[in-house]
């Protein structure tokens, strides 16, 4: 397969004209009988921000892990900045251009939040000479700065989540995925990931992300995506299918 | 993709390995906890070592290792491919998931380390067994001579890999992994038929020439051919090295991240001593069933709404009903085979407890959600419990029938066997089932009054652990005890060749007292509190 190769440019990373940062065709996801995510397509363009909305058990997160690589589709392909995302090799091109902050942290419990974030870098090749200035510059945006030699043991749900997020940030993307990202975080630090998602958006990063607290996408997502048992109900201008969905 | 590209994923896979080992905090044991395993390891393995030589009738030898040699390394090779289908040699923690396997880092550079150091640990741990037969079997290796000691070991020691290499190709593979679990109770059956005819010089040679499992104890037993094979099972453990190998990239974050999320879910359960939940997590660890699902008409009297219930239950999950028909058939078997002795007595009371237990799932799933069973059918719970063991209770009565049936058929047994159906068979499996039933109603977990009382009591006083083996195994010790003597009973007076008809009535007499016992304390259930 001929993949495009990207190449590096400002803060989050990789460009790469007309190819779209994520595109999904037909993506069907089945649990033995259960069909949890049924031929969804989706495209999302350089600086959009899509919100996949849907309350438990729409296929939501389904929707999220099979686009980011950690559940096989049953049915359908992925295409991240042009690569299948479920393919070996070409999965790993895809894996370097997408950032995923899952619903839940999975943290080393043994490395603090300095060496998260270097391993990050690490594993994405972006670990230069600048790294420590980078991973001081972050951790001072998500407020982190005094939990740098922290282990995640010592850290709240919110300090947790917020170090996800910043090890999606620390490395080069063009999709950042997030997965009902604002659970377990204070209002300020929801003010915050409000902020960086706007200025991804600015730098031609592309967003998708899922929530089913619709107040919070509004400013940020410009378009949202409902799903009802797996299937797309709604599709269109975020501001216009909430105000329906909200409608008595 | 690019060489250049697939080569920097690869340099990054080994550079992130550097990383971790450099920054993680390895475990490093205390004195007093390597003295404790140490301690606690050698007096598990005397009880193991004593158990294995009652079992095999005293010391290992040559003979005994062709009888019982093939049957246990058969059941090895079946565990480690069961394993794979679940876990298997390699596993990733949920944050490695999160942080390596989701970066543009190769999966097989990731994996191939784990699979190594699989393949490398299992050569050591079967060449060290190998050199323990060696000492168990012949005094050392100068009775063997050195050529035939050498391939003692290494057919151990292939043996070893060549299970360490299946198991992650089942790990590897979805259809393989269903392959394995669909076959498993035949499996198994072919396990048992192996050892019924290992007494045989014909059974012998089977089990020694049929497969892996015979290969790697021929020289240690002397067979004539024993360099044949020793190259048979270094070439099959080759063989299927190689394809481990090749197949390192084969299996996707999917396949870790399940396998993560099982362990943690399992190691959560045991902290908070869940074992309801370790096994439910277990079960959402397997493949889930693909194709129609079985229907059964609804009854039309509302009484049998359980039984349909429970008949449903169990055509949509019909391995439950394949493994309980294997435990109770070997129960039975082992029951009429061995008449009078006290071991396997109590085995067929324990595998007639699971078989029970295992039938006894809808109740437990009753059990797991109260408020769903209640809305949906508003009987008092001792009536939905008793209701319960109908199914169970007809099954496995059917199975043990079958199962004397087949033995007195086989000549292993009398014909007067045969007068055990229509009268004490009913009452012991009743026994086991309501014992199976009371246990599922306290729904595996330790509740919290028990667990703070543990908590606190004295670490080097072993009447905590005492009170805890209790309240996990009493409806298991209770059914060991009734069913195992009711056996035992019936079990004499044919060994000792006396008067059958009074232990017939003493058998009936302690299992339908105990039933009668067992339905009262039934009766008395209310309703777990959720």
């Amino acid at each position: 397969m001929q993949v495009r190769r990207p190449h590096r440019t400002g803060r989050y990373g990789v460009t790469m004209q007309g190819v779209p940062p994520l595109a999904v065709h037909g993506l069907t996801r089945r649990y033995g009988g259960f069909e949890a995510l049924r031929d969804l397509d989706l495209e999302v363009r350089p600086g959009e921000c899509v919100a996949i909305v849907g309350h438990n058990g729409s296929g939501k997160t389904t929707a999220v892990r099979t686009i980011a690589g950690l559940l096989e589709p049953s049915a359908g392909r992925v295409e991240v900045a042009g690569a299948p995302v479920h393919a070996e090799p070409a999965g790993i091109e895809a894996r370097g251009a997408m950032a995923v902050v899952p619903d839940s942290p999975s943290l080393y419990p043994d490395l603090t939040v300095h060496e998260h974030l270097e391993l990050v870098a690490l594993a994405h090749g972006v670990a230069g000479d600048d790294l420590d200035a980078r991973i001081d510059a972050l951790v001072s945006t998500l407020d982190l700065a005094d939990k740098r030699d922290a282990r995640p043991g010592e850290l709240s749900r919110g300090m947790r989540q917020k170090l996800q997020l910043g090890c999606a940030l620390i490395r080069p993307h063009r999709l950042l995925v997030l997965d009902e990202p604002v659970v377990g975080l204070d209002p300020a630090s929801q003010q915050t990931l409000r902020g960086l998602l706007v200025e991804a958006k600015r730098a031609g990063v592309a967003v998708m992300l899922t929530t089913h607290q619709l107040e919070f996408a509004r400013g940020v997502a410009d378009r949202a995506v409902v799903l009802a048992d797996g299937v797309v109900v709604a599709d269109g201008p975020y501001e216009e299918v909430v105000d329906k969905l909200e409608a008595p | 993709m690019s060489a250049t590209t697939r080569a920097d994923a690869h340099d990054r896979a080994r550079e992130v390995r550097r990383f971790l080992r450099a920054r993680r905090r390895r475990f490093r044991p205390t004195a007093y906890q390597v003295y404790a395993t140490l301690v606690v390891g050698g007096i598990a393995g005397a009880l193991a070592g004593n158990a294995v030589s009652e079992a095999i009738g005293g010391s290992l030898t040559a003979h005994k290792l062709l009888v019982f040699g093939p049957v246990v390394l058969f059941l090895v090779l079946l565990g480690a491919l069961r394993f794979g289908t679940w876990q298997g040699p390699v596993s990733f923690s949920t944050a490695d998931v999160g942080f390596l396997l989701t970066a543009p880092i190769a999966i097989a550079a990731l994996v191939r380390p784990k699979l190594d150091q699989g393949l490398v640990l299992g050569a050591a741990v079967g060449a060290a067994v190998g050199g323990v037969a060696i000492l168990l079997v012949a005094g050392g290796p100068g009775t063997l001579g050195l050529v035939r000691a050498l391939g003692a070991v290494a057919g151990v020691a292939a043996f070893a890999v060549l299970a360490v290499a299946a198991s992650w190709l089942v790990e590897s593979s979805r259809g393989a992994s269903g392959l394995v679990r669909r076959a498993s109770p035949a499996v198994l059956v072919t396990g048992a038929a192996l050892l019924a005819i290992s007494g045989s010089s014909f059974g012998r040679s089977l089990g020694v020439w049929s497969g892996p499992w015979g290969w790697a104890i021929a020289p240690l037993a002397g067979t004539s051919r024993w360099p044949v094979a020793v190259a048979l099972i270094v070439i099959a453990a080759g063989a299927s090295t190689m394809l481990a190998l090749r197949r390192a990239g084969a299996a996707g974050p999917e396949v870790f991240l399940a396998r993560a999320e099982t362990r943690s879910g399992l190691t959560a359960s045991a902290f908070s001593l869940d074992y309801r939940g370790a096994a439910l997590t277990y079960r959402s660890a397997l493949p889930a069933r693909v194709g129609p699902r079985a229907r059964v008409p609804l009854p039309r009297a509302p009484r049998f709404a359980v039984l349909w219930r429970d008949a449903v239950g169990l055509l949509r999950e019909p391995s439950r009903l394949a493994w309980a028909t294997l435990l109770a058939s070997a129960a039975t078997v082992e029951a009429l085979t061995h008449p009078g002795s006290p071991i396997p007595a109590g085995i067929a009371a324990i595998a007639l407890y699971f078989a029970a237990g295992l039938l006894c799932e809808p109740l437990r799933l009753d059990v797991d959600a109260p408020d769903t069973g209640a809305l949906l059918l508003s009987w008092p719970f001792a009536r939905l419990l008793l209701a319960h063991c109908a199914l169970p209770a007809l099954a496995l009565f059917a199975v043990a029938g079958t199962a004397v049936v087949a033995t007195v058929v086989a000549g292993a047994a009398g014909a007067g066997a045969l007068a055990l159906i229509p009268t004490v068979l009913a009452p012991i499996v009743l026994v086991a089932v309501l014992c199976a039933a009371l246990s599922a109603r306290r729904g595996g977990r330790v509740d919290e009054q028990l667990l703070g009382r543990l908590l606190s009591l004295d670490p080097n006083n072993p009447g905590g652990a005492a009170v805890l083996v209790l309240w996990l195994i009493p409806w298991l010790l209770a059914t060991t005890i009734i069913v195992s003597g009711a056996i035992l009973v019936l079990g004499s007076a044919v060994a000792h060749h006396r008067a059958f008809v009074p232990a017939a009535l003493i058998a009936l007499a302690v299992a339908g007292a105990a039933c009668a016992v067992l339905v009262a304390i039934a009766r008395g259930s209310t309703r777990p509190d959720r």
